[in-house]
């Protein structure tokens, strides 16, 4: 490796031109400002944005924290005051990615930033860890699964319901409810209602104000820099901080933000890991093109007929339960199908999941809710978000991911991004 | 004459011209009317109610809309979002199928609107909205905005929905003087609508010192993907910053993309190829993954010899993206290449390949991966254990129960897992044949597949092992049998307890202890033996058979316990009081409170509190029973953290009273957040709930906890209460 670094800039170019004709790019190795390190057993990571959200994931097990970044000076002080000594503070994510030193990319920014910083990440040759929603749109999510395929990544989305942890509602973890609808006990196919008050209050939050009055931007804020990719719209502190998923632009509402939460688990149980919705229905009044407002029920059905219900009015008092032909599951696995239990335990148990990430990484085997299970449990959120805007049915194309026959939710499918920002 | 009848003429004319006016004034007062009062009726409540509005806004045609767009006023003047409510729901409604002459009259009108309206954020709007309705009419006028520096992102985002020859014409036109901030954005639509006649008017910038107007050019060059750009790419590693040539192998691969898709698939191969070769350090192993994912892609089978030669890499990460790929190609033919392979490599990368098969379920490799689980490398035989069940067959189960035997903790793991998959038919007789004759670790992972499937034909075996020396074994037995007893198994598993002196082991035995009691169908009968059993012991064994009851419940249990609570003994006093504290049913509450009341105990009193108020919360009871049940432990809460758990307890009760009572620890500096909190969650509707507390008791309580909250949405949710409850009133 020593003789690796020490080829001067000059000689690589002129060995590249003679070896790969049309070919001279330097390896980061050879050009790259930290140079090459053999990788350690200890994973190391950076923190991209650090709010509320990514304060959280500083003390995340697993890797040794090296890098926050935020475009808030506050939170990025206040994260520099957690971390302790030997982390070091960027403005500029794009500066993160060039320490080769980090293994791991954690991205609790705005959902606005999701897909770009995990392509970036990818490209750059780091595994990942996204907050939900995984991307704002479905063609972001497409890009960012294509990305960490093709740059043979590990990437993981921060929600975890579907291997562990109570499933919000149901009583009990996913597991057993795994186990019950392989089974076929209670036949197919199934419907699936969640609600919110089963859970978090998700339909209630994160609504957006629309007689925003323009304010200064604080001065410790890049505002530019914190939308990014989205329009530009004047600055007001509720489409920032805390308050920014009550708008179309950089999230869905409490829909985009609590959905995956509530979805993924549902997906994997229905076994639709590598498909999405045919069908896609939203009972809810009318939208308003930059801030989220409320709904009140959406219904999205597979081709096989499986259904998933978000009843947002409650009113299936008894949600959140699992129904089939042969028989219904409720709250605490409670049923009607008499000895559920005894009858189940002559069934197979699910395959196991990988749920250590730090393993996933030094494995390379895929984590349970990687890029691609997780861009599909998105994408259930972004149809009921494109849904509920749009205010009529919707027919979908799971396969080639596009809306049949209907040019304006396909324009919702992809979003273009503000100049300098591609994807 | 002539004159006269030229003034007659005339006359009349202006007569009519005069009448129209005056009508025209008359329809222009009614068309405002109407337009004020659509608006007014936004936001729809739902999709049928917003379709009508709008279709009574296309009914009102051009005069109707150019009205509507006036209402709009830059952000910050002022509120205009009914008007946009409107203005986008008549964009939705005229994009549904069938509607092209509505859509078109929509969108002209919108352009027409463009130059009527005055503000920069209005006009913004009004282009988002072309954006989701425009189609070729909108080019031209969307054109005119590409050189404003506010306009230009949305015009050229409009453009590119719309994504004709036209589109791509006008943005090149107007790059030529375009300022710095706007080219940024048109080259970059440009480079999206991949536009090959672009090449000529955007190289130069690819090597300006502006590092976003560069970056920005080399993706469009690359993502064009024109022949011309390719040594413009070639020298971003030369002249660029250290990010961009980090960046410059995913835009060569770009560039290499689009060459195969233009045909130049000998292209693409050469710099995937080269990519390869050159980029072979461990923190930039993602290049050659993505060189090698995109010869794969166009090479299809033929880039087998590439994926062969890839594991030969001794990069884990980048073996693991050849092995991705060639599960995406596995067939017959290929499977006995990779097979050979297998044999040729280290057994790190042979047990890479055999979890390639099993990922891929490919039977070719069925007898290799069958030897492998034999292997004398622990790597190979981990691999192999998943891949053998994933190939499938009905012998899978007898060939891995064996491996138990001489299986490290580690594979003992996998093995469970991988047999767990398999019906209870299949593998409970199989695994039951053998417990007895492996050893301890293997042994465990047996029993603990017994009682995961309910084996209660084998209850007896695993109740032999509840008395083995090894502790392990013992541990795993006695936690199985919770799975696997039955009412008639109750006498042994009490003497069983009764003979265990190891803390963590009686626990497992208590559970077993409450299943087989709750086999029993007469509820009341459930804890009938444990009852018998208490009264013949003394002191820790008598706590023993105590603390199952809360799980177990029942009228004669629950008088027993209450009994004990008096016992002399400390152990058999703190085991009633936690049993008791733990009851399923409200039926514990006046036991509970005859504790708080009478013990002199700290710690008794906490937990018949603390056991109470769950109680009381859990019941089913209106909120003012909850609430008269609360009252009866106020005055015994003295401690603080014992008033903590009254404010836990009032949280749940929707009542005023409960409210008022939460509000009197407001003034107490040690409760303010929690009392606060309660306020809140006790007033304000939950999910699912219309109604909060409504009154002006209601008020003045919450405009006082609204001093107290720390948190500015919660704040923010409460104010917005204050104000639901007054104008109800009002």
């Amino acid at each position: 490796m020593a003789e690796k670094k020490s080829i001067k800039r000059r000689d690589f170019l002129k060995r590249s031109l003679t070896t790969a004709a049309a070919f001279t790019i330097v390896p980061r190795y050879v050009l790259g400002g930290d140079g090459f390190q053999a990788p350690s057993e200890q994973l190391t990571k950076a923190v991209i944005g650090v709010g509320n959200m990514g304060r959280g994931h500083l003390n995340y097990p697993g890797a040794k924290l090296l890098a926050v970044c935020d475009v808030d000076e506050k939170h990025l002080k206040t994260a520099l005051k957690i971390a302790g000594p030997g982390v070091k503070g960027y403005r500029d994510f794009r500066e993160v990615l060039e320490r080769s030193d980090i293994d791991i990319v954690h991205i609790p920014t705005p959902p606005h930033w999701h897909a770009l910083i995990s392509i970036a990440a990818a490209e750059a040759g780091k595994d990942i860890w996204c907050e939900k929603p995984m991307t704002r749109t479905i063609r972001e999510g497409q890009k960012v699964v294509k990305a960490v395929q093709e740059n043979g990544r590990i990437f993981r989305i921060n929600t975890w319901f579907r291997f562990r942890d109570q499933f919000y509602g149901f009583g009990t973890t996913v597991y057993p409810l795994k186990k019950l609808v392989k089974s076929g006990l209670l036949g197919w196919p199934l419907k699936v209602t969640v609600s919110g008050a089963t859970g978090f209050n998700w339909k209630f939050f994160w609504r957006g104000k629309t007689d925003l009055v323009q304010e200064s931007i604080p001065p410790e804020l890049d505002y530019d820099f914190w939308l990014g990719p989205a329009p530009y719209k004047p600055y007001h502190h509720h489409r920032v901080h805390n308050t920014f998923r009550g708008y179309w632009d950089y999230d869905g509402g409490g829909l985009g933000d609590m959905g995956m939460h509530y979805l993924d688990p549902v997906q994997y149980l229905l076994e639709k890991d590598n498909t999405s919705p045919v069908e896609i229905e939203a009972d809810c009044p009318q939208q308003h093109p930059d801030a989220c407002g409320s709904w009140r029920r959406i219904e999205l059905k597979y081709a096989d007929g499986c259904k998933i219900i978000l009843d947002g009015e409650e009113k299936d008092k008894d949600a959140p339960f699992i129904e089939g032909p042969n028989g219904k599951l409720f709250k605490g696995f409670k049923s009607d199908i008499p000895e559920l239990e005894k009858k189940l335990a002559a069934f197979p148990e699910p395959e196991p999941q990988k749920e250590n990430f730090s393993k996933a990484v030094r494995t390379r085997k895929k984590f349970a809710l990687n890029e691609e299970n997780a861009h599909r449990s998105c994408t259930i959120v972004n149809l009921a978000k494109i849904a509920v805007r749009l205010g009529r049915p919707l027919h979908f194309n799971p396969k080639k991911q596009i809306f049949i026959r209907d040019t304006e939710a396909n324009r919702l499918i992809y979003q273009p991004m503000r100049a300098p920002w591609y994807l | 004459m002539i004159n006269n009848r030229a003034k007659i003429i005339t006359f009349t004319l202006m007569l009519i011209f005069i009448a129209s006016c005056i009508a025209g004034a008359g329809e222009n007062k009614d068309v405002k009317v109407k337009v004020q009062d659509l608006i007014s009726k936004f936001p729809a409540q739902n999709t049928a109610e917003r379709d009508a509005l709008a279709s009574e806004i296309i009914k009102l045609g051009k005069d109707g809309i150019m009205e509507i767009c006036r209402h709009l006023i830059s952000p910050g003047e002022g509120n205009d979002a009914r008007v946009r409510f409107a203005l986008n729901g008549v964009a939705v409604y005229v994009n549904r199928s069938g509607a092209e002459n509505e859509r078109r009259m929509f969108a002209r009108t919108l352009i027409k609107a463009l130059k009527d309206v005055e503000n920069k954020g209005g006009k913004a709007f009004l282009i988002r909205q072309l954006q989701i309705v425009g189609k070729v009419e909108a080019v031209k006028p969307l054109s005119k905005f590409l050189k404003n520096k506010q306009l230009c992102e949305p015009a050229a985002q409009a453009l590119l929905a719309i994504r004709t020859s036209n589109a791509e014409k006008a943005i090149l036109k107007a790059l030529r003087s375009a300022d710095r901030a706007c080219k940024i954005t048109l080259i970059r639509a440009l480079g999206q609508m991949r536009s090959h006649k672009a090449v000529k008017k955007i190289v130069k910038y690819a090597e300006v010192k502006d590092e976003a107007l560069r970056r920005v050019t080399l993706y469009a060059l690359a993502n064009i993907g024109d022949p011309e750009i390719e040594s413009f790419i070639d020298k971003i590693a030369v002249a660029s910053s250290s990010y961009e040539r980090a960046k410059a192998p995913s835009l060569y691969l770009l560039y290499a993309r689009r060459a195969a898709e233009s045909g130049r698939k000998q292209k693409c191969i050469q710099i995937c190829r080269a990519l390869i070769k050159n980029y072979t350090a461990p923190d930039e192993n993602n290049i050659p993954c993505a060189a090698l994912s995109l010869l794969a892609e166009v090479l299809g089978g033929q880039a087998l010899t590439d994926l062969l030669a890839a594991v030969d890499s001794n990069d884990k990460v980048f073996r693991t993206k050849a092995l991705r790929l060639a599960e995406r190609q596995v067939s017959e033919s290929t499977a006995e290449k990779w097979i050979v392979k297998m044999e040729t490599v280290s057994p790190e990368v042979k047990a890479e390949i055999i979890a390639m098969f099993g990922r891929t379920g490919e039977k070719t490799a069925f007898p290799n991966i069958k030897q492998a689980l034999k292997s004398k490398y622990k790597a190979v035989r981990i691999a192999a254990i998943p891949a053998y069940v994933r190939m499938g067959g009905q012998d899978v189960p007898g060939d891995l129960i064996p491996l138990f035997n001489n299986a490290e903790i580690e594979e003992v793991k996998i093995l469970k897992e991988a047999l767990l998959q398999y019906p209870f038919k299949e593998i409970v007789s199989a695994a039951a044949d053998v417990l007895e004759d492996t050893p301890p670790a293997g042994r465990i992972a047996l029993i603990e597949i017994l009682s995961i499937k309910h084996a209660l034909e084998y209850s007896d075996l695993v109740f032999a092992q509840a008395k083995n020396e090894n502790e392990d074994v013992r541990r795993a037995s006695l936690a199985g049998l919770k799975n696997l007893v039955s009412a008639c198994d109750l006498k042994r598993l009490l003497n069983l307890l009764q003979e265990n002196e190891e803390g963590a082991e009686t626990v497992l035995i208590q559970n077993a202890v409450v299943a087989a009691a709750n086999c029993i169908r007469e509820p009341e009968k459930r804890a009938d033996l444990l009852l018998a059993a208490i009264d013949k012991t003394d002191g820790s064994d008598r706590a023993d058979l105590i603390r199952p009851l809360a799980r177990i419940g029942g009228q004669k249990a629950l008088l027993k316990t209450a009994e004990e609570v008096n016992n002399e003994d400390p152990k058999v006093q703190t085991a009633a009081v936690y049993t008791i504290a733990n009851w399923p049913d409200i039926t514990a509450a006046n036991q509970l409170l005859n504790i708080c009341r009478t013990t002199e105990e700290k710690k008794y009193l906490y937990l018949a509190l603390h056991g109470y108020i769950r109680l009381v919360k859990e019941a089913e009871l209106t909120p003012e029973e909850k609430y008269a049940k609360m009252q009866e432990i106020f005055s015994l809460a003295e401690e603080a953290e014992e008033k903590n758990l009254i404010l836990t307890g009032l949280e749940s009760i929707k009542t005023l009273a409960a409210m008022k009572k939460a509000a009197s620890y407001l003034d107490d500096p040690e409760f303010q957040d929690k009392a606060a909190w309660a306020v809140v969650r006790i007033a304000l509707p939950r999910p699912g709930e219309s109604n909060g507390l409504a009154g002006i008791e209601a008020v003045s309580v919450l405009k006082k906890t609204l001093l107290f909250l720390k948190d500015s949405n919660m704040e923010e949710q409460v104010k917005k209460y204050i104000d639901k409850i007054i104008s109800l009133r009002e």
